[in-house]
């Protein structure tokens, strides 16, 4: 490269320019602030300030609904798409104004009933991605049809249609996609990588189908999707060592499957801590921690696949999620209120109660970032 | 299954297929995928044959459950046949006086 000549007035120029543009990103918008959003019965939606411990906003889910369990924040944070009408409908909530900007329905035909589970969206926002199981409703059958994938565009108003359709296999619970939005994974019996825009199958990473040695097909249950903070999806799955007699203490143990939805990395790690159940598991974003509940809490270091600590909790709950700074820890799931822990230690430091006790139920705790 | 007896048609195909060498491609679903589609203890028993996992108290289980029709046996269906059983029952602590027995309608 040419070195710069000072004296000339194109340069001179130039860097007036630059110096504007660096004055221009020095006065950006003030710094995004993070908030947590839940959903429970009958109809409600939540947005809370954990710096501040307090609910800042309501919003009322339009419905017909009485139980609020998927719900999935636009990637800008201004929208949130939630499941409704009985898992029928997505509805999409406008955060600022509480107006409903969207609504498909997954199969408007009358004799047609479908479910939906697993909602995922593109990371530039602009599609939807929802995973439908389907059964035909006769006078006196049901005829189970083949689940799919549907894609809306979130531009497609209140009376959104799938863009496309595409074939997936059963009992899927959880979509996600990739950061640079070139896969999108589907987990259920194994773990299955799609092409988002031609719905082509790409790889089937082998989950209830492996064939590890001494190894009984592992068992996992999730359908909560808590990877913001670090874009790391991890589950928690039991799996019995069958070399071993039922009665040997080291015969079931507990497993972490993971998904780097950064590069693609897919990985399952046994850990060295006694099973119990634990619903979901959550990453620090230090990346060494990570936090699973259910009437426990666990901190687990991923290195040593060990639990640094233990408390008890006042009941169960479903899921853990973190805040970005790593010192938090939130509960969620279950009842009506989110207990608040120190990361470090364990100790439960404050909570927040939904406003009229209404329980969450199997609804995730979720991070959006706002001006 | 030598102290178990099928009782319905399902049952009976599932022992046919363990008579038959079947029974690998008979797999219990993992995920919830509807009402009567999950093989699920719920209340009695944990995936290690205790009680010590199982959700504390029942009340905090309760719609994390029921309304995904995670156990369809032990309560109403709220997918097909009654969606609104738990309507007026938002907390499963506070309002489970509410919830009540359901009927088939006329």
């Amino acid at each position: 490269m040419a070195a710069l000549d000072f004296s000339r007035p194109a340069t001179r120029a130039f860097l007036f320019c630059l110096g504007l543009v660096f004055a221009q990103s020095s006065a950006s918008p003030a710094i995004a602030k993070e908030y947590l959003l839940t959903a429970a019965k009958p109809d409600r939606l939540f947005m809370m300030d954990m710096s501040a411990r307090k609910i800042v906003r309501e919003y009322k889910i339009p419905g017909p609904m009485v139980a609020p369990m998927t719900f999935l924040p636009a990637p800008d944070g201004k929208t949130v798409y939630v499941v409704t009408n009985y898992e029928k409908s997505i509805t999409g909530i406008d955060m600022e104004s509480g107006e409903e900007v969207f609504r498909a329905d997954m199969a408007p035909e009358f004799d047609i009933r479908s479910k939906n589970f697993g909602l995922e969206i593109s990371p530039d926002g602009k599609e939807l991605y929802s995973y439908d199981v389907l059964a035909r409703l006769h006078p006196d059958r049901y005829e189970v049809l083949e689940p799919r994938i549907s894609v809306f565009a979130t531009d497609g108003g209140l009376n959104a249609k799938a863009t496309r359709t595409f074939a997936a296999p059963r009992r899927i619970h959880l979509l996600m996609m990739s950061t640079d939005g070139k896969s999108l994974y589907a987990l259920g019996k194994d773990f299955y990588t799609f092409n988002p825009v031609t719905g082509e199958l790409l790889n089937t990473y082998p989950f209830l189908n492996w064939t590890r040695p001494n190894m009984s097909p592992p068992d996992l249950l999730n359908f909560w999707p808590l990877w913001d903070q670090t874009m790391i999806f991890r589950s928690l799955y039991t799996v019995a060592r069958t070399n071993l007699p039922p009665t040997d203490p080291n015969a079931f143990a507990l497993g972490i499957l993971s998904l780097d939805l950064k590069n693609g990395e897919m990985g399952v790690e046994e850990l060295k801590i006694p099973p119990e159940v634990l619903f979901t598991v959550v990453t620090s974003p230090n990346l060494r921690d990570a936090f699973a509940v259910f009437t426990n809490l666990v901190k687990i270091d991923l290195e040593s696949g060990e639990a640094v600590k233990t408390v008890e909790l006042d009941h169960s709950y479903y899921i853990a999620q973190i805040s970005g700074d790593g010192n938090e820890v939130y509960l969620g799931g279950t009842m009506c209120d989110i207990p608040i822990y120190a990361a470090d230690t364990l100790e439960k430091v404050d909570q927040i109660e939904l406003t009229g006790c209404p329980d969450m139920g199997g609804s995730p705790l979720k991070i959006i970032h706002r001006d | 299954m030598n102290h178990l007896k099928p009782l319905n048609k399902k049952a009976h195909l599932v022992s046919r297929a363990l008579d038959e060498g079947h029974m690998k491609e008979v797999t219990a679903m993992q995920t919830v995928v509807g009402c009567t589609a999950s093989l699920d203890p719920g209340w009695e028993v944990d995936p290690f044959g205790t009680l010590t996992s199982l959700c504390q108290p029942m009340e905090a289980d309760l719609y994390g459950c029921a309304d995904p029709c995670w156990w369809p046996a032990q309560v109403p269906d709220t997918i097909n046949t009654y969606p609104d059983w738990n309507a007026e029952a938002a907390s499963g602590q506070n309002d489970w006086r509410k919830l009540e027995a359901v009927f088939p309608k006329d």
